[in-house]
């Protein structure tokens, strides 16, 4: 039995593909991507209405590893992900996990709402893991980190995503920046999100050398920097007794990466920017897994 | 606003775009290039000869990404060539230097592993007719990329030929090999500020029946209002790539009917399905 989860749905690999850095998936796979060891896909951010995004340029690697982003959130909508992505993706067996964005909780639900109540769905739900719910954003004007730092609001979002995913499980994508104490996570636990992915980018300036490298004057650090706090908030949230899921995300690049967040404590690692320069990554790292059976120790 | 934004992925009878795309697209990545020999041209630009394990056909205005070490993304580079060599292949790029992001480049030793994958991105279709070419700065290699098959087959078959305006702020800056080869008169080589620049090409696309402008992002974005409707104007443009093959939607381009990633729909544009730069 496997010990990786996510979604509250057991995982063949512990290895996702984090969201924003592989498309909708269809990309690769029309493009004859054989997805060996993943165990799920995370879509690029879904919102209810389509989104243009952020002003050009959306991305610059600063050196030292620093990657920074601010894509904006783009994507189609959710409406127009069911009708033309979902059902080429059931025909690769491949799951997947849609991460869902809104400026306001309504919008979170009616994404989610979108998805369960749709035929694309419902021809085919086993692809469908569940939902991530992207709380920490920090490329949007509105919604996303917004919602992780409003901790009145936060519960009645969470409990009205759980409600609208009408069984399919809610993971909530935090922000590195988050205090994780006792307070912070019993949000989460009493809400009855399956897990936490543990984090997101971290939201920072784009100001280098006297410009501003990105279309926005801020944007997201992602890559190699982010390794050490991502696994500093997997143990904080153990030490803390959280024993619901937690996927690891930020800074994953390697198997020493994948293997220290699961000894950590991480129930799935998400590989992320690593993704952009070696789409294999994840499959390279999957090959060469000790004991891809293991139980993760806490 | 959701219906203008479904043409990117609209099925179009079962999307056959995006499959189209990524048919022409087969992407292989080649980790631990055997060789890579980097050699300075004058100041400003840089070539890499580098051998790689596979060899890839390719066409006209395609490009691949390039890893080196101490980079955690890839970077665009367009295809000067890449032959058979036995089973491998000796791949060709060219860089202009400048740019602190490539300061890494220009340090790269021979031999050093790098990661290719391609080619990408989609060939321009260009018409039997002469074409206009513009090209600023940077610009310049990608256009070569263009113009120097173009230039022989239309030699070979006694073809009035293409012309090809290059843009330099000064003339230090001019890759003198690359002019010697495709510069064919004084009056192609325009040294001088944007704007002249601009008005010039713009001169130049009105005589022309058909034009293929690589002006960067930048320049780009100010000449697209001002190019007449209804012409045959390809624009390569030129936005930050994040991995190529349209995993990150960093290089988004906005069109009328919504925005399309550069990688896999461009990188060259007609003019008139551009709205703008995002």
């Amino acid at each position: 039995m496997t010990p990786y989860r996510f979604a509250g749905q057991p995982l063949d690999s512990p290895l996702l593909l984090a969201s924003g850095t592989f498309g909708f998936g269809i990309e690769a796979l029309e493009g004859g991507f054989c997805p060996e060891g993943l165990g799920a896909i995370v879509m690029k951010g879904l919102s209810y209405e389509a989104r243009l995004g952020a002003p050009q340029p959306r991305l610059a690697e600063v050196g030292s590893g620093v990657v920074l982003n601010a894509i904006g959130l783009e994507n189609p909508g959710v409406q127009v992900f069911l009708d033309g992505i979902y059902p080429r993706l059931g025909s690769y067996k491949q799951k997947i996990v849609i991460n869902v964005f809104g400026s306001t909780r309504d919008e979170y639900v009616r994404v989610i709402s979108a998805v369960v109540e749709s035929s694309a769905v419902g021809l085919c739900p086993d692809v469908l893991l569940g939902f991530e719910l992207n709380l920490s954003c920090p490329n949007t004007d509105k919604g996303g980190l917004e919602f992780l730092e409003d901790q009145t609001a936060l519960p009645s979002l969470l409990e009205s995503c759980v409600e609208a995913a009408h069984g399919f499980g809610v993971v909530a994508k935090v922000s590195p920046a988050a205090r994780i104490d006792k307070d912070f996570l019993s949000l989460f636990v009493r809400s009855k999100v399956c897990g936490l992915t543990l984090g997101n980018t971290l939201a920072v300036s784009s100001l280098v050398n006297g410009s501003f490298v990105l279309g926005r004057k801020q944007g997201g650090q992602s890559g190699p920097t982010l390794r050490a706090r991502t696994l500093r908030m997997i143990q904080m949230a153990r030490d803390l007794g959280y024993d619901g899921e937690i996927s690891a995300c930020g800074g994953m690049t390697s198997l020493s990466d994948v293997n220290d967040a699961i000894a950590s404590g991480a129930s799935s690692v998400q590989l992320g920017t690593v993704n952009l320069a070696n789409p294999w990554a994840a499959q390279e790292i999957f090959r060469k897994l000790p004991d891809k059976s293991a139980s993760p120790s806490q | 606003m959701v219906r203008k934004q479904t043409s990117e992925y609209q099925a179009l009878s079962g999307a056959k775009l995006l499959v189209d795309t990524h048919k022409a697209n087969q992407f292989i990545l080649v980790p631990g290039a055997l060789r890579c020999d980097p050699r300075r041209v004058g100041d400003s630009h840089l070539k890499l000869d580098i051998e790689t394990s596979l060899y890839r056909d390719y066409k006209p205005g395609q490009f691949v990404m390039l890893r080196w070490p101490g980079q955690t993304l890839a970077r665009p580079f367009t295809i000067l060539s890449w032959k058979a060599n036995g089973p491998r292949g000796i791949l060709l790029l060219q860089v202009r230097l400048g740019s602190p992001s490539l300061d890494s480049l220009v340090e790269l030793a021979k031999d050093s592993p790098v990661s290719v994958m391609g080619p990408l991105g989609r060939e321009p279709l260009l018409p039997q007719a002469p074409v206009f070419f513009a090209s600023w700065r940077g610009g310049a290699v990608p256009a070569f990329a263009l113009f120097s098959p173009r230039m022989k087959v239309r030699a070979g078959l006694g073809s009035p030929p293409d012309y090809w305006l290059h843009g330099e702020t000064q003339q230090s800056d001019v890759d003198e090999e690359l002019a010697a080869r495709a510069f064919a008169r004084p009056d192609e080589l325009y040294l001088g500020k944007e704007e002249g620049f601009l008005n010039a090409v713009l001169d130049g696309v009105q005589k022309a029946e058909a034009s293929v402008l690589h002006l960067g992002a930048h320049l780009s974005g100010m000449i697209l209002p001002r190019l007449p409707q209804g012409r045959s104007v390809l624009l390569r443009m030129d936005e930050r790539m994040g991995c190529g093959i349209g995993l990150c939607f960093s290089c988004s381009v906005l069109c009328k009917d919504g925005p399309k990633r550069s990688c896999l729909f461009g990188p060259y544009f007609l003019s008139d399905e551009i709205k703008g730069r995002l």
